[in-house]
């Protein structure tokens, strides 16, 4: 396991939170109303992506470092997905799909 | 108090700390984030240092070098080559010399052919670095105090701010483009929720490192306002004392040193890092030892200081193993709210982090700056503009353009002046302010979009520029950084580029033809309905 790996666990974390929100679930799929158990599911998957991002990166680099190293990575992580949003909202769902790709093909 | 009275004050708090601080903590944030940069910038100011590369051999080298460079000298501290400096820089003490931080003879080496190099002249980062939490041109400790009240307010901004964000997570990841106002506030909003953490972290632990100085009052109970007292006892706590103390001793009599290798191979077993630096008492002589230490860090609880290994030089053995100790909770907690501030332990890809939110803080507080502005634009339509909205909007240029205006010109200057020229380095620094003060004169005199524009035109040619000017040194230009792996001078010179992209897009947003907000609102609602059309006519 990298720490490379850790930091599209994080991305692919933030996108799918971003995903279960309501208005960018709007922005990405028009017209599609978010279900409930859609942003359950969705909600879920992003905090277990989150904590399996922090519990890897705690294991590879120690408690005090780990713990900075991922506040720092799903800072970034929430940047790009906000980013993301504004310029080319329907991109996000490919993001979220590539970067857990790219954790699992690098690991 | 009406309803929503306690979001009201927090909001007239937020906006007047930043208003009154803002200019400060602007150029507190931008020297402090390039500042987690500051020995590669030095690094980069100094091209007659570029054509060093390590080898594997070097650390075997160096230490011959020093046999050669101070046969009879008391102690010889080598460090090593790394990502952010490729050259060996070496510090010897003479026999019953006192060792001080700083004392010394010392030299810069080629790490390939151990030549002692000699840099120009230059504060280098270290200006960048000293400016942001003392200031320049005034007393040390008035610098301090100035800085550490303008981080008591930042503080104080920081919570106020997210008490008065109405929306934090619905709007988590929320910026609405080309909207005037709302835009500014959503960018506002995102830099500083986004990096939240990092943000109270940052200034929370600025304020420890100040503690000493902004409340000194429970040591000088303690130990009857004898600071030195309480430094020495504290730094006893976390490290061991300094070998004793060299002066009056006579030196040892001669002894052959082991070969260096064996022990190198050692420690580098142990240490997947490798070896920062090496450290030798009584070269030479009986009784000498050889200590290593590890390069990196595992833990922010002791400083960073990683682990040591000691060896007798002259028979080569390993004599003990110093582990990094972790000290108290209460020094703990110092340390690593200070090791997150400082980030000496740091590793390449967690500075790049850390500059990254240094980076949207700056932003951060630039955008809220510029916002108080953008809130008063109504006003000034309607021609109900204060003189107080002129003298910030003008000196926001100056504050932000200009401080970029000046880090360029101190860039430039360092590979314009003659090496040789007296007080060199000063006129560095002298030159940053010079290009400081012109632009805020420069703000004062334009028209204000212009006086954005023609600061942002400067910003663009001084950062483009630099990158270019470097291609008249053969080991220090773009194409040969990345040719030969030197990241450390490519990423220089990178971002010397994406900084002036950025002004360049902040140009070209000027520069697109002003729309009011409800007439952008229109065109907006238009363009998505159109593409909705689309989008129906594409699907069958």
């Amino acid at each position: 396991m990298t720490l490379t790996s850790t930091v599209f666990l994080g991305v692919a974390g933030m996108a799918s939170l971003g995903m279960a929100m309501e208005r960018h679930h709007e922005q990405i799929w028009e017209g599609t109303a978010l279900t409930k158990q859609r942003g359950w599911v969705l909600r879920v998957a992003g905090w277990l992506l989150l904590a399996l991002a922090a519990v890897l990166t705690v294991r590879l680099q120690g408690a005090s470092m780990g713990i900075t190293l991922w506040v720092m990575e799903i800072g970034l992580a929430s940047a790009c997905v906000a980013l993301l949003l504004s310029y080319a909202p329907r991109m996000l769902p490919w993001l979220a799909i590539t970067a857990l790709l790219a954790g699992w093909i690098i690991h | 108090m009406k309803e929503s009275g306690f979001r009201q004050v927090n909001s007239w708090l937020h906006t007047w700390s930043g208003l009154l601080l803002g200019w400060l903590l602007f150029a507190i944030f931008l020297t402090g984030t390039l500042s987690y940069f500051r020995q590669e910038i030095t690094y980069w100011m100094q091209p007659e240092l570029h054509a060093s590369q390590a080898r594997e051999q070097t650390a075997e080298h160096a230490v011959q070098a020093m046999q050669r460079l101070a046969p009879d000298a008391a102690s010889w501290q080598i460090t090593l080559p790394s990502e952010r400096n490729s050259t060996v820089r070496v510090r010897w003490y003479d026999q019953g010399e006192r060792v001080t931080k700083g004392g010394g003879k010392s030299v810069t080496l080629d790490a390939t052919t151990m030549e002692p190099l000699s840099g120009r002249p230059t504060a280098g980062g270290e200006f960048l670095y000293r400016f942001h939490f003392e200031l320049y041109g005034m007393d040390r400790t008035w610098g301090r105090w100035i800085v550490g009240a303008a981080t008591m307010f930042m503080l104080v901004a920081i919570i106020s701010g997210v008490i008065i964000h109405k929306k934090i997570f619905i709007d988590f990841f929320t910026f609405r483009r080309r909207k005037g106002q709302r835009s500014w506030m959503d960018a506002h909003n995102a830099l500083a929720v986004l990096s939240l953490p990092f943000h109270f972290m940052i200034t929370y632990s600025g304020l420890l490192l100040f503690m000493f100085l902004l409340m000194p009052w429970g040591i000088d109970a303690a130990y009857k306002g004898d600071m030195r007292a309480f430094f020495s006892d504290r730094g006893r706590a976390v490290s061991p004392a300094p070998g004793p103390d060299a002066k009056n001793q006579a030196a040892p009599a001669r002894q052959a040193m082991a070969p260096v290798g064996p022990m190198l191979e050692a420690a580098n077993k142990q240490w997947p890092q490798g070896i920062a630096s090496i450290s030798v008492s009584q070269p030479g002589r009986a009784g000498s030892t050889m200590e290593l230490r590890q390069k990196g860090a595992q833990t922010l609880l002791n400083h960073a200081s990683g682990e040591r290994v000691v060896f007798d030089a002259g028979s080569g053995a390993l004599k003990e193993t110093i582990r990094a100790d972790v000290p108290g909770a209460g020094t703990s907690t110092y340390n690593v709210f200070s090791a997150l501030h400082r980030l000496r332990f740091a590793d390449i890809w967690l500075r790049w982090l850390f500059f990254v939110a240094g980076a949207m803080g700056t932003a951060m507080v630039g955008t809220g700056m510029i916002l108080w502005v953008v809130k008063r634009l109504p006003q000034k339509r309607k021609g109900r503009y204060h003189a107080g909205h002129r003298l910030v909007e003008r000196t926001n240029v100056a504050a932000i353009a200009g401080l970029f205006v000046a880090v360029g010109t101190y860039f430039w200057l360092n590979r314009l002046l003659p090496a040789s020229l007296p007080g060199r380095a000063g006129w560095e620094i002298h030159g940053f302010f010079i290009a400081w003060t012109s632009a805020l004169l420069h703000a004062w005199l334009r028209e204000h979009r212009q006086a954005w524009k023609e600061q942002l035109y400067a910003v663009v040619l001084l950062f483009a520029g630099l990158p270019i000017a470097n291609f008249r040194y053969p080991d220090s230009h773009l194409a040969a950084s990345i040719a030969n792996g030197r990241w450390t001078l490519a990423s220089m010179d990178l971002a010397l580029l994406a900084t002036a992209a950025l002004a360049a897009w902040a140009l070209w947003y000027l520069h697109a033809p002003t729309e009011s907000a409800p007439a952008a609102k229109r065109k907006a609602k238009a363009v998505g309905q159109a593409r909705q059309q689309t989008v129906r006519e594409a699907t069958p």
